[in-house]
Order: structure tokens, then sequence, then C-alpha cells
């Protein structure tokens, strides 16, 4: 498939337009708009550093202005201390990324919730603010440190260049690159995700520290333009401030977070200069009228005005077309070594136990499918093997590594597929959209089945709008398009007719067959394990019942007892 | 399911919209003229012209009872200095913005007063950081710059005058009073920023220069509700009397929660708290207690007496006017009278004047050092009676803080 | 002995604000995921309302806030929750935080900026083991803690307090059972409101009243609701206790901003290591087996 370029002409144009009219500001403006042009162009930087976090990767941050201030302070002290401000402005990046590395580990592990990181962030600026009006050897206390002005003109060509490189260097090479793919996946359905072989924890840290590097920058720059960094630029008004930016201007666009900025900040100062103290209560109402009836802010509504799809914009900035894996060199599986393999698998949840003491090998080519009653533990045992759960008791070997400790997407970059009992794909996405997104991730490009196929030309609608047989044949386009070895099923057929699940299981078969992928399979009907299976297990009370050939199995009375009762 | 639309009236769209935004973004930035084509240092010839003063107040956010009393009281004086033939023969040209107690916001509309409006002088602001803001930037432009607030902003410049009453003149006369009636063990409370560390550390050097000792110390961050660990630590370490540096709604809580507790039972209890603008909300708690004051509305003197009636007439209410109000009514007139004295709007000519100039009024006699630009001016010792009454028991010396600062 | 019996005193003190701040918010936030940064400001609203009704006994005085609180959640709800809920939780925050600064103008607009103070309606201090507290302190701490005693009762042994849980837990599901969702979602935010507005109106006499008197009281309820793992219901009343004691603990023995600073970084530490708070099963009662 032809690689279309990362970038279009027509976006450098445009780049080039807003930059060439920003240029020109100085020649138009008379100096108190244009010094509050600084002022709002730097906080679009400081909301386009939030965005990366909170509207590319879906990590919340109620508190990223303690980021800003730590820039901010960081050229203050420098240039306090006599040294140059640069100086000051780098260390301030650095110490703000490793605050925000620190801050991602402690809040965006595997039990937390979205609103653990709210809670967090919100601890930190004010631990900033606490800080800096505390420490007032180094950061004068709530008086704050003076900073020398360069002059009107220099501030803001200083201010623009830094903008317009750092806003272009951030798109180039992170949100058009993987990172940005990455961000998107984690956003959209982080399971999915981590089933594509995304390290979804350490994706959301890197956005957040990225953007809390981002924020920093914004307040090394914003120093000299404030005049005087204290306590409150690193506190919770600010933060709600750059909340309140991204809310206006609409998250996931580099113009919406400017945009948002220059309009409340400049909307700010007419309207108070227009009526005065009640211009916070106006604003107030403004502001809750604008979340109200538009959520997706500025960008959102041009958008719907421009009738631009939502699908695509679903797709932010990045670059998803035909995008190329990064090739990864297979381990060879130990010889003699199964594909999967479970010893002692027990599970409970408190007292009630779902799987007591399973032992399975799964040899390498195998199609395997597991049957019994419900309740049995299928879609445990396979969560257990697939990472999404952790067994009890018990080991996980993947190619014959112990894999027990691993988490899901490194079984995943082992060579295990998953796909779920109900479909998860990214569904704001189009289903072109959604193969590019899995082929970016392969472990091994493959073409796809001509029965699957269509999907590739899928870009008119989103994947929420196919029916749900077809998106369970997207979800298994998806998985097969990046290439396992080790191909999980649950319930493949649920929903589907019976002429439908004959062509899948036959599908699979050739699939298995010509890529020598194994295939570990829940099923209930029978015709499709006939057709699919190479071998049979029977799981019921959390225990393997029998093993074998569809046909011994069905004969036996145990197996029969277990599915319908003790009375027949 | 959408219907793709064609790529060229996207596109079409796309540019309109644009260009539809880039225009509204010009038009709302009020193109006139361009930055280059003014020159903050040149001046239109300053004969012919009035004088123009510039104001910046925290009108709206957290401080905005302070701003809109400053704001108050300066455009009274200019009224009255109007009224009274101007300055240099014409009206004062009054031009009032608003910072909204954030730095970076006085640092924009300070240059915008000096560049856009190009003022003669600027007074303002209320806190400390947004002091120093704007008056960086007036120091840099060479225009001179007034606060009225009390406690010492930690900037100097040859243009700098500051009306506010320094720490050492709201503690020096206190301390030795408090200390003969109460005894010489104090507990200091404070909040938690510049001002009241600034406040204790002076109050102490003139408890320990009474002969006294300070038995605790506490600053507690802004907004704290609960009073509790603090008031237990002062209990322990049983004070004479407090002194308190304690700001709006704090002062409230500290002083209520602290006579609840019992703590203020037989001792000495003053500070920032007991201003008159916390009168009516702690009530009996400040009964018979005594404070020293810039400015109190209930001092009697004629002067006072004309300035509280023209000050109800023109804004009504019966809450005290507050010394910010009435610092600011003094320090327009004063400016005025110097301006006036130098017959000249050049910096150099006025600041001249303000470190000789005396000036008879609601401060007393008003006037500035020379080499520290601290201020002169008398306090006013008063006792809090039944009903939020501040009797004025007397009027102090002009204390001279000769703390020394550079202003050069 | 007596700084110990100070020191667990002012502890019940602040654990039975917190508790009530922190339930309320414990239904709003930890049920149904809305970050609600206007939690404070309705404590501020219960405290002006004391002080704009001050010739009203006091019991109905606190009646009327909770009313009034009920009125005003209803109204949030109705009129700027309903459609955001499927937006997520940044349109749900910056929803409530646009309410919180029209809740603050206004009271601005109609109080202004000086701070009131309300007269406790139980003055005078009580003799406990040798220390002199504060009565009301103490009766206002109990009922708090008794409110919420009743409420977490009311909840999981009333008919109306499963229907709740059970709307919370799985919407449709439940208007599947001809569960009114809406009314109960409607609900739960008022009673939550309710509380806010409850707890700011006992602790009124404690305070200097001002616009802005809300704002340092919503990181501590915060950390309490997340300590207490969100979405559980009894939850919130263990975070409240550690924030209490967390708080009175590190200012009674260190100077105040340092025990600030540490306050914070012993939750980010905390947070940090149970961002599912401890599985606490206090609230699970076996349940009541009625006859066949």
């Amino acid at each position: 498939m032809q690689r279309a370029p990362r970038l279009r002409p027509r976006r450098a144009i445009w780049f080039g337009a807003v930059a060439a009219l920003l240029a020109l500001a100085p020649f138009a403006l008379p100096p108190y708009p244009l010094a509050l042009l600084t002022l709002t162009l730097v906080y679009g930087l400081f909301a386009f550093g939030l965005d990366i976090s909170w509207g590319r990767a879906g990590v919340v941050s109620i508190g990223h202005a303690a980021f800003f201030g730590l820039g901010a302070y960081g050229w203050a002290v420098a240039g306090r201390a006599g040294l140059p401000g640069e100086l000051g402005g780098v260390v301030g990046v650095l110490l703000a990324v490793a605050v925000a590395v620190v801050v991602g580990f402690a809040g965006l592990g595997r039990r937390a919730s979205a609103s653990t990181m709210a809670i967090l962030t919100l601890a930190v600026t004010l631990l900033f603010e606490q800080l800096a009006r505390t420490w007032s050897d180094v950061t004068n206390g709530s008086n704050g440190i003076v900073v020398r002005s360069r002059g009107l003109i220099p501030d803001y060509y200083v201010t623009l260049l830094v903008v317009l490189v750092v806003v272009a260097v951030v798109w180039w090479f992170v949100l058009r690159g993987r990172a940005g793919r990455r961000y998107l996946a984690v956003h959209l359905n982080p399971d999915r995700a981590a089933h594509l072989g995304i390290d979804v924890r350490a994706t959301r840290i890197s956005s957040f520290a990225i953007s809390a590097g981002v924020a920093a920058l914004a307040g090394a720059v914003a120093a000299p333009v404030m005049g005087l960094v204290s306590p409150t630029a690193g506190g919770i008004i600010m933060s709600t401030q750059v909340l309140v930016w991204l809310a206006v201007g609409g998250r996931g666009s580099i113009i919406g977070a400017f945009a948002g900025a220059i309009l409340v900040t400049m909307g700010q100062q007419y309207l108070g200069e227009a009526i005065g103290s009640w211009y916070l209560l106006v604003l107030g109402i403004v502001f809750v009228i604008v979340v109200r009836f538009a959520p997706g802010g500025l960008a959102g509504l041009v958008r719907s005005l421009l009738r631009r799809p939502a699908h695509s914009a679903a797709a932010q900035d990045a670059h998803l077309v035909a995008a190329p894996p990064r090739r990864r060199p297979k381990a060879e599986p130990a010889p003699g070594a199964s594909a999967v393999e479970v010893a002692g698998i027990r599970k409970h949840y408190g007292a009630t136990s779902v799987l007591d003491g399973i032992d399975l090998r799964v040899p390498v080519g195998e199609s395997l499918c597991i049957i019994g009653p419900n309740g049995a533990g299928k879609t445990t045992l396979l969560n257990i093997v697939a990472g999404d759960i952790d067994a009890t008791s018990g080991r996980v070997l993947v190619a014959g590594v112990d894999a027990t400790k691993w988490r899901i997407h490194r079984r995943a970059r082992a060579g295990i597929g998953k796909v779920f009992q109900i479909p998860s794909v990214f569904t704001e996405l189009s289903p072109a959209d959604n193969l590019a997104l899995a082929r970016s991730e392969a472990l091994e490009p493959r073409p796809l089945p001509p029965a699957l196929a269509r999907f590739e030309q899928d870009t008119g609608r989103a994947a929420s709008a196919l029916p749900l047989a077809d998106r369970r044949s997207l979800e298994l386009a998806m998985v097969l398009a990046w290439g396992p070895d080790i191909v999980i099923l649950d319930e493949p057929a649920a929903g589907l007719s019976h002429e439908e699940s004959v062509a899948l299981a036959r599908l699979l078969r050739a699939v298995a067959s010509e890529t020598g992928a194994t295939l570990i399979v829940i099923e209930h009907d029978m015709e499709i394990v006939r057709e699919l299976a190479d071998r049979v297990v029977v799981l019921a009370d959390g225990r393997f019942l029998a093993e074998g050939r569809l046909d011994e199995i069905a004969a036996r009375e145990d197996v029969k007892r277990a599915y319908l009762g003790a009375a027949t | 399911m959408e219907t793709a639309t064609p790529r060229r009236m996207m596109r079409r769209r796309s540019l309109i919209a644009t260009a539809a935004v880039a225009a509204a973004t010009l038009t709302l930035t009020a193109c006139a003229g361009g930055s280059f084509a003014q020159d903050p240092s040149g001046e239109a010839s300053s004969e012919s012209r009035a004088f123009r003063l510039g104001i910046i107040a925290p009108t709206t956010g957290v401080a905005s009872l302070e701003g809109n009393s400053l704001v108050a009281g300066a455009e009274l004086a200019v009224e009255a200095v109007n009224a009274d033939g101007g300055v240099l023969g014409q009206d004062i040209e009054l031009i009032v913005v608003d910072d909204k107690s954030d730095a970076a916001t006085s640092t924009q509309v300070a240059q915008q007063l000096v560049r856009q409006n190009e003022v003669d002088y600027i007074l303002g602001t209320i806190a400390g950081d947004t002091s120093v803001a704007a008056g960086s930037v007036a120091a840099e432009a060479g225009v001179p710059f007034s606060t009225v607030v009390n406690g010492t902003v930690e900037f100097c410049s040859p243009h700098f005058w500051p009306f506010g009453a320094s720490e050492l003149m709201m503690v020096q006369d206190l301390v030795p009073l408090m200390i003969e009636e109460y005894g010489p063990r104090v507990g200091l409370v404070g909040n938690d920023y510049i001002f009241p560390h600034t406040y204790h550390a002076v109050a102490t050097e003139q408890i320990l220069a009474a002969g006294g000792e300070v038995v605790a110390e506490e600053y507690s961050p802004l907004g704290t509700s609960d009073w509790q660990p603090v008031i237990g630590k002062l209990q322990a370490a049983d004070p004479d009397w407090i002194l308190n540096a304690v700001v709006g709604g704090d002062a409230v809580s500290f002083m209520t929660q602290a006579s609840q507790f019992g703590l203020l039972d037989g001792r000495g209890v003053t500070g920032t708290a007991s201003q008159q603008e916390f009168a009516p909300a702690l009530g009996a708690i400040l009964e018979g207690r005594k404070t020293a004051l810039q400015y109190s509305d209930q001092t009697p003197g004629a002067e006072n007496e004309a300035f509280v009636a023209a000050y109800r007439a023109a804004y009504g209410g019966t809450d005290s006017i507050s010394a910010i109000a009435a610092t600011a009514y003094e320090a327009v007139r004063f400016i005025a009278a110097a301006v006036n004295a130098a017959d000249s709007l050049e910096a150099e000519a006025i600041s001249a004047q303000m470190s000789q100039l005396k000036l008879d009024g609601l401060l007393g006699e008003l006037g500035f050092r020379a080499d520290n630009h601290y201020v002169q001016s008398n306090m006013v010792l008063v006792e809090i009676g039944e009903g939020g009454v501040y009797r004025s028991l007397e009027v102090l010396d002009v204390i001279d803080d000769a703390t020394p600062r550079s202003c050069a | 002995m007596e700084p110990l019996v100070l020191f667990l005193l002012s502890v019940f003190s602040a654990f039975g604000f917190y508790a009530l701040l922190a339930w309320g918010l414990g239904l709003i936030f930890g049920q149904l995921g809305v970050v609600n940064v206007a939690h404070g400001d309705m404590a501020m609203v219960g405290a002006f309302l004391m002080f704009a009704l001050a010739d009203v006994p006091f019991l109905l005085r606190l009646l009327i806030a909770a009313v009034a609180g009920l009125a005003l959640g209803i109204l949030i709800e109705r009129l700027l929750l309903r459609g955001l809920y499927k937006h997520g939780m940044l349109a749900t925050l910056l929803a409530m935080w646009g309410a919180a600064i029209v809740l603050r103008q206004t009271a601005e607009a109609i109080f202004g900026p000086t701070p009131a103070t309300v007269p406790p309606p139980v003055a005078g201090t009580v003799e406990i083991l040798g220390v002199s507290y504060p009565s009301y302190r103490l009766i206002s701490a109990s009922v708090a803690l008794l409110i919420v005693g009743v409420l977490v009762l009311v909840m999981y042994r009333t008919d109306l307090g499963l229907r709740l849980r059970a709307s919370i837990d799985n919407r449709q599901m439940a208007a599947g059972f001809g569960i009114p969702t809406g009314l109960m979602i409607t609900g739960t935010f008022a009673v939550g409101t309710a509380l806010a507005v409850l707890a700011g109106a006992l602790q009124s006499p404690m305070l200097g009243i001002t616009p802005q008197v809300g704002l340092s009281f919503l990181a501590p309820t915060f950390f309490a609701v997340l300590l207490g793992r969100p979405g559980s219901l009894g939850g919130p009343i263990f975070g409240a206790f550690v924030v209490a004691v967390l708080d009175i603990g590190l200012r009674t023995l260190l100077p105040e901003a340092v025990a600030n600073l540490c306050f914070f970084i012993a939750l980010i530490v905390l947070i940090a290591l149970q961002p599912q708070g401890p599985n606490w099963r206090f609230t699970i009662w076996k349940p009541q087996r009625r006859a066949a």
C-alpha cells in the first residue's frame, strides 16, 4: 500500500500563512493589544501543552499550572541569581518532566481511575503554590520575583518564534508520529490498544510528561512577558483558567487551544472594561452556556459548521493512512515449546472459586476449542491467558517463556491477538482508520483475506455505525492484519446467523492453515466447533472435564450431565 | 451515513472560515497605528496638556473591596482638586484600569497606561505582588508611582512614593502600650505571606526593645477555616496579649474561634483584625480593645467630618470608610500639590517636590523622607467601643521610619 | 493528658465537618462521576443563608438551609448537568466550575465582600477531662455525624436506598425494573448538594463568611472522597477521618506552613499507594431475609 506523505502541502501553506500573519501583528497593533497578544500566545502554548495530555491521550489534569509555574519560576529564579533565564527555563522544563513522570506512575497504574489523576494533580498544584509561598528564600514568597522584559517588540517575536517552533516540532514528531497514533488508540479504547501491543501506562505517562514539558516551556517564555512570577502563576486559579481555555477552544485541535486562550483572555479584558464588576458573573454564565451547548468548544462548532464528519475529526492529528509498523525482530519460540501453556491455574474472587486447577498445552498451529456450560470459567481462563486478569495462582507460558507476570501489551507483543466477546474496536474512527491503526502496530503485516478486505476502503462512516456482525468482522480483520501467532477468540459467532457462523469458521480455518497461527476459541455452536477444531476441551465448574475430538466428547455421559444438569 | 462532501467545497469553506476568523481577530485587537509607530520615550509637548493620573486597582477579583475603596477615595479627591483650580490650571485627567489582583495583568495595564495613555503618574495597586509588578513597569518608564496600602512594598525607585503606613508606624507606639497594659509575653499570629512576616519581624524588634518576649509565632495559609491548632499552641504558650496580622475572612474566623475557645479572656489582642471593616462582624469581641490606625472615619475634626460627609454623599452606604479610601484621597491631593509646586509634568521635578512637600489633612502631617521614601504621617490610637464606635484616644506623634532602603 | 484530649476533641470536630461534606461529595463525585468543584461554594451558600436569616431560630434556619440545598441541587442538575453526563468528566467539571463562579459572584453581589458572622446557638465551653472546649463545636460535629449515619442507614436498609443504589450502579437495568432513574440521579445530586449546604450552615458560627470561604474546603473534601475509594458509600467517612487526623495532627505538631506542605505530600503519597482505597466492607450488611 502506498505511503501517504506525513505532510500535505496544504498544511504547510496554512502554517506559513498563520505565521506570516502573526509576524505582521506589530505593524498593525498598538502596544497594549500587542502585549496582550503576546501573553495570549503564551497562554495558548500552555493550553496546547495540556491538550497533548487531556485532549489526545485522555489523561486528566486539573493542576497543570504547577508545571507552568515550574518553568516560570525556573526563568525567574535564574535571573534573580544572575544566571541566564534560558538556563533556568531548561531546568524548569526538566523538573516538570520529572515531576510529571513521578505523578504519572503514581496516578496511572492499572488500579487507578480517572478521578485519581484529577485529585492527584489538584494536590500537586496546591502543593506547588504553598511551596512557592513558603520557600521565600528562593522564590521571594508571595511578592514574587520581578523579571525584566526585553522590550515589547522583541518579547513578541521571541514568544512567537518559540510558539511556532514548539508547535511545529511537537506536531511533526509527536502528534504525527507513532506517539500520536498511540495516544489516539489509548484514548479511544485502551483495552483494544493494549491488545495491539501498546503499553497503555507508558503511553499515558509519556503524553503527560511531554504535556508537562510544553507547559513548563510556556511558563519559561511567559516569565518576561508577565513581568512578575508569583505563586499564583502555578496555583489552582491558573490551573482552572487553562481548563476554561481548552473547554472554550475545543480539545484535540491545535487551533482550538490557541483560539480558546485568545478568546477568553481578550474577552475577559474587554468585557471587564465594558461592564465592570459584573463581568465575572456574565463570564460564568456564558461559560456555563458554552459547556452545556457546545461541549466540543469552538473547534467543535467550526467543525459542525464546516460539516466535517465526526469520524475524521476523531482521528485528530494522528497520521493513520497506511502507517508503517516498526519492524520488530520476532523471537523464535523454543523448539518443542507449546504456543500457549498454562499450569495449575486457579482463580477465585473472595470465596467464589472460578477456576480450580487448570493445566493445558496448546501446540503451535493447533486450533483448539474450549466448550462448556455457562459459568464454567471459559472467558476467565482466556482472560488470564491474554493478561486481562491475574490468576490467583499458577503459571502462564507463551512460546515457552513464563509470561505470568507480563502485562497485556507484552503478551500481545509475544504474539497473542484477542477477539473480544463484545467487539472492541475504535468506534469513533472509520473502519479503514481502524485497520490502519492496527497495521501500524503490527507484529508482522499480513494481507487480509478477501472476505474481510472490504473494510480497507470504508472511510465514509464511523465504526459505531456498523451492525454488530460487521463490527466483529472488523475486529477480526484488525487482529488478523496485525499478524498474531496466537489468536484467542471469545465466542466469535455469537449473534451471527448460521450461514455467517459457518463462513466465519471456514475463514478462520483458512487463516490458520495459511499462516500457521494457533487458535484458541470459546464456542457454543457445535457446527462451528466441528468445522474448526483440531481438538476440543470441555470446561465445567472450573475444571477440565474431557478432551479429544468432538464426536468422542459429545458421546460422554459426564459432559452431557455438565451441560444439561443431573436429571437427564 | 454521511455523504462525502466534495473536497473542493470543504477547502473553500475552510478558507472562508479562516479568513473570517483572521479578520475578526484583527478587528478585535483594534488596529490603529501599530506598535512600531508608537514611540514610548517621546512625549508630546507637555506644557499645554492636562495632568494625567492613571489608577491601577483591582476593581474585580479577590481584592475588589479594597480596590473599589481606592478608586472611590481617589475620584472624590480628583473632584475636590478640580473644583479647587485643578493642576497647572487644568482639570486632572483620570484613567482607571483593573488589574484583577493578578500580577501579569498588572504588568499589562501598567504598560498600557505608560505607552498608550502616556500618564504622568500612576497610583495603585493593592496586593504586594501586583504593586511590585506595576512599580517595576513605572520605574523602567520613568513614571512616578505611588501605593496607598499599609505595609512596605519590597521595591523602591527614584520616583516611588508609597503613602501607606509602614509596619514600624503600625506597631511602634502600640507595642509599648500593650506591654504596659497587659504584660511582656506576646503571641504572634498571621497569615502566611510576606506582609505578616514583615509586620511581625518589625513588631518583634519593638517587643524586645520594650522588654517583652515572643512566646509563640504562627503563620497560617490564607483561607484557613479551622484555627484550633493555632489557638491550642497559643493557649499552651500562655501569652499576655496577642498581636495578629490576619486579613480578610481569616481575621473574622480567627477572632471568633479564639473568643469561643476563651483564648481572649483576660488577654489583650490587637492588630489588623481590629480594623474598622471587621467591627460589624466581630462586635463584642473587639469591645474595649485598642489599636493604632492610619485613619479612622470617626476621628473628630472639621476636615475629616467634611470628607466623611462628601464620601457619604457621593457613595452612600453606612459601612465605615476604609483607610485605603482616605489614603487615596490624601495621595491625590498631595500629588496634585506637588505637581503644582513643581510647575511641570516632568518626573524629576515632581519627585523633587514629593520629597519636600508637607501637607496637612486626613492623615495628619503628611510628608516623605527623602532618603528612603518612607511616608511620615500621624497614626491614631483608637479604642473600640460598643456598637463599633472607634473612639479616637490620641493622635500619635509622627513616626519617623529610618529603615535603610535604597531608592536610587 | 490534656494535649491528647484537646487533639481528640479537635479531630472529632473536624471529622464531623469533613464527613458531612465528603459524604455529600461522595454521592456526587463517587457515585455520579461529577467532579463537583462547586461543592465548597455550596457550603458557602449554607453559611450565608444562616447569616441572612439571622432572626429565625437556629434549628429552623438549618431546616431551611437543607431544603434550599435540595432546591439548588435540583436546579443545577436539571439545568446544567442533564445533557452533559455523556460528554465525560471535563464537561461536567467545567459546568460545575461555571456554576461555582455564578454562586460566588451572586453571593458577592448580594452580601458584598466584607466578612460576616453568625452567632452560635449555644455559647460557652464545656469541661472535658480538664480541657475547656467550645460546646457548639462538639454539638455541630455530633449533629453532622448523626446526619451521615442516618443517611447511610437509609441507603442500606430502606427500599428507597436500594433503588437509589441500583440506579447509580446500572442505570439501564434499574430503568428496566421501573425505577425512575432520572429522578434518582437528580435526587442523588440534590441530596449531595443539600448536605454541603447543611455542612456550611452548621459550621457558620465558626467561620468568617465571605464569598471565597468555600474554596478552602474543596481540597480536603476531594482527598477524603478519593482516600475512601470513590464509588463506595462508606468510603468518604473513612477518608474524612484520615483527613481530619492528618490535618489536625500535622498542624498540632508542626508549624502551620510546614504542616500544610506535609499534608499535601502525605495525601499525594496515600493516593499514589492506594488509588482504590482500602477494601472496606464495613457498610455491607447481610441482606434482610423476608419470609418467602
